[in-house]
């Protein structure tokens, strides 16, 4: 039983689709302010770590009051995007929204209607504004909606296809019985993925473990490694093939686990060795391709092969590429081929280790499923060329910066413009809100109640209170779809006569949680050992067979040729190179922003300035200099900032973090930086992002 | 009561900004002003750069020279050995901002100079500085000085104490 918290503290967490889900409080002090902390009593044990915040959840205290905060509903009275609005009351607002909905439906049907609810507060149990918004559109009519994982999608459908499972990682603690860590392009440093990833990773190094980066740039996450291999963004499968080329001639798979354990590797050993094609993946054709030395890449496959338990753990940036299936579905290979899966402190590729933490309830959705699904990335150039039949006149755009957050920001601006009437809801006046017709104001985290599970590598529930009243006249998107839905006429039926205490006090009651611990500590943590990943299917395959047609893990996958892709995780090669746009994009995620959320929090941005990052041999031949102000172009976009001139990037590749706002200046270049005014739409052959697959030149400002 | 002093283990810092955010929300600070801040140090030459974040705070140093510039004797040590600024006497001259090697102090708007205090509010009860539990990688440490040094690990000798006696190691990998 976790220790009591002070009466004056309140437990919440931060609800930000980072990758972990961490314990706060807030307590008020002496003089009256309101300050974040984690549980001081709170023991912290190898076993029980404290699930310890970064500084995104940290900050959270400086959002209450940020300047980009909505106080009041807002009608816009400026052309789109200009930013200018008027307060109006709540009911004046509600109505139009109402009457809005009601005219677009009659007139062409729900299905012209876009619901796009985001991940801004993403993982509430109930109240976040995708959930509250979900249930809305359920109980309301048949709207299009936005969908596709603009995080790990290849990651996913590679487990889907080769395990039969999404969530498939064992748990980070194991890290502490590995030898060897390979982070392939994996930066917890910056984007956690699991409160206590770079601990764990940090004193498994301390015991001894190797840890090994792979990475176009030595990330934050090289402090904690032995070794960093450069390597040249989306030729990830192209290292994995040589890797496996040198495993397979230096007799170092396990070839009994491959003949117990998996169905097709004759197919990928014939394309690794060139029985197909009579190009053998070597190292040296590996280093062509990837940049990375030929005998760097022998040692990688000999450590890799060799120094068990070796824990290889993907990051999502080398899936976001244009054919990112190929090295999301290579990783696992590797890790059978090495004999790690179902080791403790071994281990396959994953997008989770846990599914949602401990299980509680959510809101039900009501009698309609979405009209149509259209595509999260592709959207934009959908409608703009006509794609969408029927065609969309609304947006209603909640908790989501939608034209920053997908590729292709211009055009995605551009396709608002177009709609007959645009509500967002947002905590903050976002890029995507200037195109608003209202602005409905939401509340933050910190101002609503909600049961959230933990992020997909542990297994908690936190109870997050409501620390504060929301700002001004904001109100959690529960309240606000409760009172359109009364508008609407099926206000009955959105809330059950049920505010959001009263859902989670219904949730509660559910015999298997510890509603005490839930409601005095705000957190429930199971105590069961952890997670190692396909440990039975290791032990006994026929006993416990995985979900797939053969039961076995699956090489070769026929879902992959039903998408153009080889069958087996071979390399292909991007062809998009252009020219005029002779350097490759990389867009990863920033520590100190969660995609475009905490953008409008100036504690964080202040601490890095927002840069191009740009090797020395690249800056020089274009005369930049630290800190000068450079342009960016792609066949999409330009956008202006900083450069920062830099050894920890390779040469060839420019680096912008995502999550900037989108500012576009009158000569239409982007003041803010936004990563995505420089993306395509172009995806993966499987519809996966390919973010950082960009091809842009860099010059100096004029 | 012993004297603790603060680690800092750089082989642990990934300069994730944890500590700085957790004390200017503590410390109730302006957006532009910090009691600690995490400093990056980027050197080496592709492929072999290399990187390490320092955190700096005030080091309640044994022979402090803010103390000693002090015009109004406003600053001196506790009992504890935290350095300690009495509001009362502080003139804002902005003598110690100048005297102080390590740049832990600043002038807050009321005028007043600012730095940490060593979370005496927290320490008294037992639990560790506000900087230290918001260590995800638990680089950071507050503590005996006859601590054990973490196996691997040496003080960094390249930090310059300036000769007054910091209450802070930096430790480093041994290589």
């Amino acid at each position: 039983m976790p220790e009591r918290q002070d009466k004056s503290c309140i437990p919440f967490t931060c609800t930000l689709d980072c990758g972990s889900r961490c314990e706060l409080v807030a307590c008020r002090g002496e003089d009256g302010k309101l300050r974040i902390d984690t549980p001081p009593r709170r023991a912290d044990t190898v076993e029980q770590p404290r699930l310890v915040p970064c500084a995104r959840g940290r900050g959270q205290r400086r959002l209450l009051n940020a300047r980009e905060r909505v106080h009041h509903p807002l009608r816009r009275t400026g052309p789109r995007g200009s930013g200018q609005f008027t307060p109006i009351p709540w009911d004046e607002a509600l109505d139009e929204v109402a009457s809005a909905l009601r005219r677009t439906q009659a007139r062409y049907g729900p299905e012209a209607v876009l619901h796009a609810g985001g991940a801004g507060a993403i993982s509430g149990r109930g109240f976040s504004g995708a959930a509250a918004s979900a249930r809305f559109f359920s109980h309301w009519g048949p709207v299009t909606q936005t969908s596709g994982n603009m995080s790990n999608h290849c990651a996913s459908i590679a487990a889907e296809w080769m395990l039969g499972e999404r969530v498939s990682g064992s748990d980070r603690a194991t890290l502490l019985d590995s030898r060897l860590i390979l982070l392939w392009g994996m930066n917890p440093a910056e984007t956690r993925m699991g409160p206590n990833t770079t601990y764990f990773v940090a004193r498994a190094r301390d015991q001894g473990a190797k840890v090994i980066l792979i990475d176009p740039r030595y990330t934050d996450t090289g402090i904690l490694a032995d070794q960093w291999v450069p390597i040249r963004p989306g030729t990830d499968a192209a290292l994995a093939a040589a890797m496996a080329y040198v495993m397979e001639t230096e007799e170092l798979v396990d070839r009994a686990f491959m003949a117990s354990h998996t169905v097709g590797y004759a197919s990928y050993r014939a394309y690794i060795l060139g029985r197909d094609d009579s190009s053998p993946k070597t190292p040296a054709w590996a280093a062509e391709r990837t940049g990375v030395r030929a005998p760097t890449i022998q040692q990688l496959a000999r450590d890799y092969a060799m120094v068990k338990p070796a824990a290889l753990l993907p990051g999502w940036g080398p899936q976001r590429t244009r054919y990112g299936e190929q090295i999301a579905r290579a990783a696992i290979v590797l890790a059978c081929a090495s004999g790690n899966v179902g080791l403790r402190g071994g281990g396959l590729a994953s997008v989770g280790t846990r599914v949602g933490g401990i299980d509680a309830g959510a809101l039900p959705y009501g009698p309609h499923g979405p009209a149509r699904r259209i595509s999260g990335i592709t959207w934009a150039t959908d409608l703009l060329q006509g794609r969408l039949d029927p065609s969309l006149h609304m947006a209603y755009i909640v908790a989501s910066n939608l034209i920053n957050r997908s590729p292709n920001t211009r055009a995605n601006a551009h396709a608002l413009e177009g709609l007959d009437f645009i509500v967002v809801q947002d905590p903050f006046v976002t890029p995507t809100a200037r195109y608003a017709d209202l602005i409905l104001p939401a509340s933050i985290e910190m101002e609503r109640p909600d049961l959230v599970g933990s992020w997909g590598h542990d297994s908690h529930l936190f109870y997050s209170r409501s620390v504060v009243e929301p700002a001004g006249e904001a109100r959690t998107d529960y309240w606000i779809f409760a009172q359109l839905a009364q508008r609407l006429g099926f206000g009955p039926a959105y809330t059950e006569g049920k505010d959001e205490r009263a859902w989670i006090e219904d949730y509660l009651a559910a015999p298997h949680l510890d509603a005490r611990s839930l409601r005095e500590c705000g957190l429930m943590r199971t105590e069961d050992e952890p997670r190692v990943a396909l440990a039975d299917y290791r032990a006994d395959p026929l006993a416990h067979p995985l979900p797939t047609a053969s039961g076995k893990i699956e090489i070769v996958n026929p879902q992959a040729t039903a998408h153009g892709l080889p069958a087996i995780p071979s390399y292909v090669e991007d062809g998009a190179r252009d020219e005029q746009y002779p350097l490759q994009l990389i867009t990863p995620h920033s520590k100190l922003r969660s995609n475009s959320c905490l953008h409008a929090n100036p504690w964080l941005q202040r601490l890095e300035p927002h840069t191009a990052w740009i090797h020395p041999s690249d800056a020089a031949g274009r005369g930049i200099v630290e800190d000068d102000p450079v342009e960016v172009l792609s066949r999409y976009g330009t956008v202006r900032l900083p450069a920062k001139v830099t050894e920890r990037i390779m040469p060839g590749v420019i680096c912008i973090y995502e999550g900037t706002w989108y500012r576009p200046g009158r000569d239409g270049i982007d003041e803010g930086g936004c990563a995505n005014a420089l993306t395509g739409h172009e995806t993966t052959p499987s519809g996966g992002p390919a973010t950082h697959s960009g091809w842009v030149q860099v010059r100096r400002a004029k | 009561m012993t004297e603790a002093i603060f680690t800092i283990d750089l082989a642990r810092c990934t300069g994730c900004q944890a500590c700085s955010i957790a004390c200017k929300d503590r410390a109730d600070l302006p957006d532009e002003l910090d009691w600690l801040r995490v400093e990056a140090h980027e050197g080496g030459t592709y492929p072999e750069p290399t990187l390490y974040y320092r955190v700096v705070h005030c080091f309640h140093c044994a022979r402090p020279s803010c103390a000693d510039a002090c015009p109004t004797g406003a600053i001196d040590r506790d009992r504890q050995g935290l350095v300690q600024i009495d509001a009362s006497l502080c003139s804002a001259c902005g003598a110690c901002v100048e005297a102080c090697p390590f740049g832990a102090i600043v002038l807050e708007p009321e005028g007043l100079a600012g730095k940490c205090d060593g979370c005496p509010d927290e320490t008294s009860q037992g639990w560790e500085p506000t900087c230290v539990r918001a260590c995800p990688t638990r680089a950071l440490g507050y503590g005996s000085p006859e601590r054990d040094l973490p196996g691997g690990r040496i003080t960094d000798p390249q930090f310059d104490d300036h000769g007054i006696g910091p209450a802070v190691r930096y430790w480093r990998r041994a290589r």
